[in-house]
């Protein structure tokens, strides 16, 4: 049987204990140690909050990164619309010609016939690119052709007489005056591209 | 609780029981197996005792640096009384020993320093009540000491008394279940302590100063070892009685030159073994040549060698 604890008095009745060494020495130790594990604990927090806050910043770039790709859609299909708005601006001319051209041989139709017609199908028929009509009549009782329009130049409208001379000799008529003036002429633009305005000429055949 | 202290050993001054200081250096921290080290045991004459500011600047020189100090008081200024363990929580203990002891007191309002040990009595008869030993000296007192102990260079870690230290010597001298009663002197009389697993259970004091004993002759002598025995007799009556569970089987006379033939005396008296103390079975003496070889000096330093003995464990 073990010996029970003797009891030692001291009537000095010291009122806190008295260290020894060792006791000073494990309680710098462990005031160490948790010293440590406090920073320790911070640090992994700080560490944390870091990633955290690495991980918002990276959501953050890919939202940004995402709303820039919509913008650049968006972009890219405002270019692309306002291409084709300009194309179709470019185009405006042209239709408004050949609109003026159906009006005329509407008008002209309604007094002639035959004639108009086949001179309509024989002048039409000269496809001369950088040429468009912009009016088309025929008088003195169908004897007289009288042709207007725009090119890109001279030499398109020479062709285009030439050409087009052949094509009415069966119809005896024949186009041998020409005036030619500058003028403003929009060019269809190439795919996707921009319509370019350069300088052209107006003329008229008769 | 003295922890973390004494666990290199003691400088134990006595400053009771003789007409002269005693210092023990005793150092406790020995292998297994080994008696504790006496490194120094001085006696320094002294008329004055404890007061004596040079004689114990003049011991202290002499005794080993760098090992705590503890005193034990002149009998005369503390107390030691028995009294019933008061039924509360340890940590108001102390405010209800100190009432108890002040109703009893001739002066309740007297500051007192207080210290208290049980007599373990809860497992051999758990329906008895508890009892303990009370402590108490003077706080008065005690401050003025310590204020004339410290240009001396004796600032203790600890005061004792006698009866503990005598108790640890007894406690260190039993075997295994065996109760045992100590018998030690001094210049003012003769002192039993009853110990049993280490601890104090009844103690004695017969008051006879060694100064009448010198001048009486072989009758007066005998008449004074007759009460001494009967004391004794008595004692070891009251143990048994008090404490149906212990059985004191030896009584061991601690070193009285003063006292010539008590020990026979006590022997043919008392109807139990009675042996002298060795002191070598208990401390190695090998440093201090002076107290193997002096009985004399070995009477005077005993109470200093039981007081440094508290820092040695229990096997």
């Amino acid at each position: 049987m073990n010996r029970p604890a003797v009891t030692h008095i001291n009537l000095l009745e010291r009122k806190t204990p008295t260290l020894s060494l060792g006791a000073v020495l494990a309680a710098v130790l462990a005031l160490t140690v948790l010293g440590l594990l406090v920073h320790g604990r911070q640090t992994v927090s700080a560490a944390w909050q870091a990633s955290a806050r690495n991980e918002a910043l990276g959501q953050q770039i890919k939202d940004v990164q995402a709303k820039l790709t919509v913008i650049s859609d968006e972009k890219a299909k405002n270019a692309q619309s306002v291409a084709l708005r300009q194309e179709v601006e470019a185009l405006q001319p042209r239709a408004r010609a050949a609109q003026t051209l159906l009006s005329a041989v509407r008008n002209a139709e309604g007094g002639r016939g035959d004639d108009f017609a086949r001179a309509l199908a024989a002048a039409t028929a000269v496809n001369e690119p950088g040429l468009w009509l912009t009016n088309l009549s025929l008088s003195a009782a169908g004897k007289r052709l009288e042709l207007q329009g725009q090119a890109a130049g001279g030499a398109p409208v020479l062709r285009f007489a030439r050409r087009a001379n052949d094509s009415l000799q069966s119809l005896t008529l024949r186009l041998d005056s020409l005036d030619m003036q500058p003028a403003t002429v929009v060019a269809a633009p190439s795919a996707g591209g921009t319509p370019l305005a350069s300088s052209g000429v107006s003329f008229r055949l008769y | 609780m003295d922890w973390g202290l004494g666990s290199r050993g003691w400088t134990a001054v006595d400053c009771g029981g003789s007409a002269s200081l005693c210092a023990v250096s005793l150092k406790t921290a020995v292998g297994a197996g080994q008696r504790p080290e006496v490194m120094a045991a001085l006696e320094q004459p002294s008329e004055t005792g404890a007061a004596d500011t040079e004689a114990l600047r003049g011991l202290l020189a002499l005794t080993p640096r760098g090992l705590p100090q503890l005193v034990t008081l002149p009998r005369a200024q503390y107390g030691l009384r028995v009294m019933p363990e008061p039924a509360v929580p340890p940590r108001e203990m102390a405010n209800s020993l100190r009432w108890a002891i002040s109703v009893d007191s001739a002066d309740p309002s007297a500051e007192i320093n207080l210290a208290w040990m049980r007599i373990p009595t809860e497992e051999q008869m758990p329906a008895r009540p508890r009892h303990l030993y009370a402590i108490t000296t003077p706080t008065a007192t005690l401050a003025a000491q310590l204020a004339a102990w410290r240009p001396a260079g004796l600032r203790p870690k600890v005061v004792d008394i006698r009866e503990t230290a005598l108790r640890n010597i007894a406690a260190a001298l039993e075997r295994p279940g065996e109760a045992l009663a100590l018998v030690a002197a001094d210049a003012e009389g003769v002192g039993f302590v009853f110990t049993h697993e280490g601890s104090l259970y009844l103690d004695r004091y017969l008051s006879q100063p060694v100064a009448e004993l010198a001048h009486a002759d072989e009758a007066a002598r005998g008449r004074a070892y007759e009460r001494i025995a009967q004391q004794l007799n008595r004692s070891i009556d009251a143990v048994h009685r008090s404490y149906p569970f212990i059985t004191v089987k030896r009584v061991v006379v601690a070193p009285m030159p003063d006292r010539p033939g008590l020990p026979k005396w006590l022997a043919a008296q008392v109807p139990l073994p009675v042996e002298g103390l060795d002191l070598a079975q208990l401390v190695d003496m090998a440093a201090v040549p002076q107290l193997a070889d002096s009985p004399a000096l070995q009477a005077r330093c005993l109470v200093a060698i039981g007081a440094a003995l508290r820092g040695l464990k229990a096997d």
